[in-house]
């Protein structure tokens, strides 16, 4: 095994174990009814097989399996942004770029033959979608939320997750299939960096990591807590 | 993707090392002005809040300080006029009256009842001054003409009103902070102004109640308005801005185009009619 070979390994099993401690992660948190961690707990499960079985799919399937991959993942951002939008206009404007998305990924199936590595222009896709979507995340953050630090909300760190990973991964996607197969096996790892960033954060958050009190405020108050104000 | 058919291996390399870093650094430092511009419009936020903690402040204070004002001319007005006259009227209604002879004791008892007559008179007079029976029965327009009446029966200055569209009456609520606004008003405009002639109209416009006065002496604008507001001084005008709140209405004071004419108009919204 050369040296690159064993780096790549090594990347693949930190990604690997990154996926996997978001479900354990949700698993110790103690706030399991905020619902975006139950969505990342399930992303991180599927995604931690999607990469363990990335190799075993014979390269007739890769169209399909990178496409599906793709769509997964866009699937998976938009619920966790969509969740922290409270304007029923956008939410509705996400579900119809999402079907138009999901149409178009069907087409690039279909009539897309010149399949190499990746399928670069769906990622552009959801990479330009996702960005719009943040946009309109942080339109409405500094609408309403003027009392804390950016940074004291859970839902920022979920979207610089998802910022990082897009965004440092964008330029290496669109150009992937004008790269030789040999820089592409010696590139392709380092793509792992801010993807393994973005599943930290997650934990983090998951963890606890700004207090999710700060911003899931009414999910975590239990009956048990608001005081009986009945005088009679 | 032509720069990497263009270029040589290494070189590849290094075009997809430093796009990937570009491109990273560009999403770091779009987190961090983020921050940073979050943090700006927080503290601009907080010291606006602070200002209108401050103003709300102010006018809290000089609603207090009127309130105590009123409550002291009050007592004033009850202790000075009305306790004297009750003790002069007991003067004359003493024990002794029923030695005195006939006649003495009509003159004491008709010079008692004037008296009574005349703290009567002055007690309906501080009542009115609490409350104008004219605004309550029949309401603001009755109220201001009255008071124009009077002001113009004073003999010193041309003082009229003319109502255009008041069919539907405001709250009872609403008008009587109208009418406070108004006579606070006009007081100053008597008191400083120095002017020959007060005219009042009032008019609904667009869902909008009007009431706008003209003068001719010395007056005020907005940015003199505004500037007052801020002060320690000028509790008067303090006290329009918080009564004129209350009911989500405005006032903007101006100069008349032809530059002769002090304007000053009170808007609020014309929501429910008085029922």
């Amino acid at each position: 095994m050369d040296k690159i070979q064993l780096i790549e390994k090594l990347f693949t099993y930190l990604l690997e174990g990154s996926y996997l401690l978001l479900p354990f992660a949700f698993l110790l948190c103690k706030t399991k009814r905020v619902k975006p961690f139950l969505f990342i707990a399930i992303y991180g499960i599927i995604f931690f097989f999607f990469l363990h079985f990335f190799y075993k799919i014979p390269y007739d399937l890769g169209k399909y399996f990178v496409t599906f991959y793709t769509f997964l993942e866009y699937t998976f951002f938009s619920l966790i942004i969509g969740y922290h939008i409270n304007n029923k206009k956008y939410r509705s404007a996400f579900f119809y770029l999402s079907i138009v998305y999901a149409a178009s990924l069907l087409s690039y199936l279909f009539f897309n033959t010149t399949f190499k590595k990746l399928d670069s222009i769906p990622i552009a896709i959801e990479t330009f979608l996702i960005f719009f979507y943040i946009i309109v995340y942080f339109r409405q953050f500094f609408k309403n939320n003027i009392t804390k630090n950016v940074y004291e909300y859970p839902s920022f760190w979920l979207i610089v997750g998802i910022l990082t990973y897009l965004g440092s991964g964008f330029y290496f996607n669109l150009l992937v299939d004008y790269v030789t197969e040999d820089q592409f096996s010696k590139y392709w790892h380092f793509t792992y960096i801010p993807d393994i960033i973005k599943n930290l954060l997650f934990t983090m958050v998951i963890m606890g990591y700004p207090s999710v009190s700060n911003e899931y405020n009414a999910l975590s108050i239990k009956s048990k807590d608001i005081p009986n104000l009945d005088m009679i | 993707m032509f720069l990497l058919q263009a270029t040589n291996n290494s070189g590849v390399s290094l075009v997809l090392l430093l796009g990937t870093l570009g491109m990273l650094v560009l999403t770091v430092g779009l987190i961090i002005f983020i921050i940073l511009h979050q943090k700006r419009v927080k503290r601009f936020n907080e010291k606006i809040q602070d200002m209108e903690k401050a103003q709300q402040r102010l006018l809290l204070n000089a609603s207090i300080k009127l309130q105590e004002e009123e409550r002291q001319r009050l007592a004033a007005d009850l202790h000075d006029d009305a306790g004297p006259l009750l003790a002069t009227a007991r003067l004359y209604l003493n024990e002794n009256l029923v030695n005195q002879d006939k006649a003495t004791q009509l003159q004491s008892i008709f010079q008692a009842r004037q008296i009574i007559d005349d703290t009567i008179q002055l007690v309906r007079n501080i009542s009115h001054s609490l409350m104008p029976p004219t605004l309550k029965n029949f309401g603001l327009e009755s109220a201001i003409n009255d008071l124009f009446q009077k002001i113009s029966g004073s003999g010193t200055i041309n003082a009229s009103s003319r109502f255009h569209e008041y069919k539907d009456r405001l709250k009872e609520e609403k008008e009587l902070i109208v009418f406070r606004v108004v006579q606070e008003l006009i007081n100053n405009i008597l008191k400083h102004s120095n002017s020959s002639f007060i005219h009042l109209t009032q008019n609904v416009h667009a869902g909008k109640f009007y009431l706008r006065i003209h003068h001719d002496g010395r007056g005020l604008v907005q940015a003199d308005f505004e500037k007052l507001n801020k002060s320690n001084v000028g509790l008067g005008l303090k006290n329009i801005t918080s009564r004129l709140r209350v009911v989500d209405g405005n006032i903007n004071f101006e100069k008349d185009i032809s530059q002769t004419y002090y304007k000053v108009t009170i808007e609020l919204p014309k929501d429910e009619p008085y029922e």
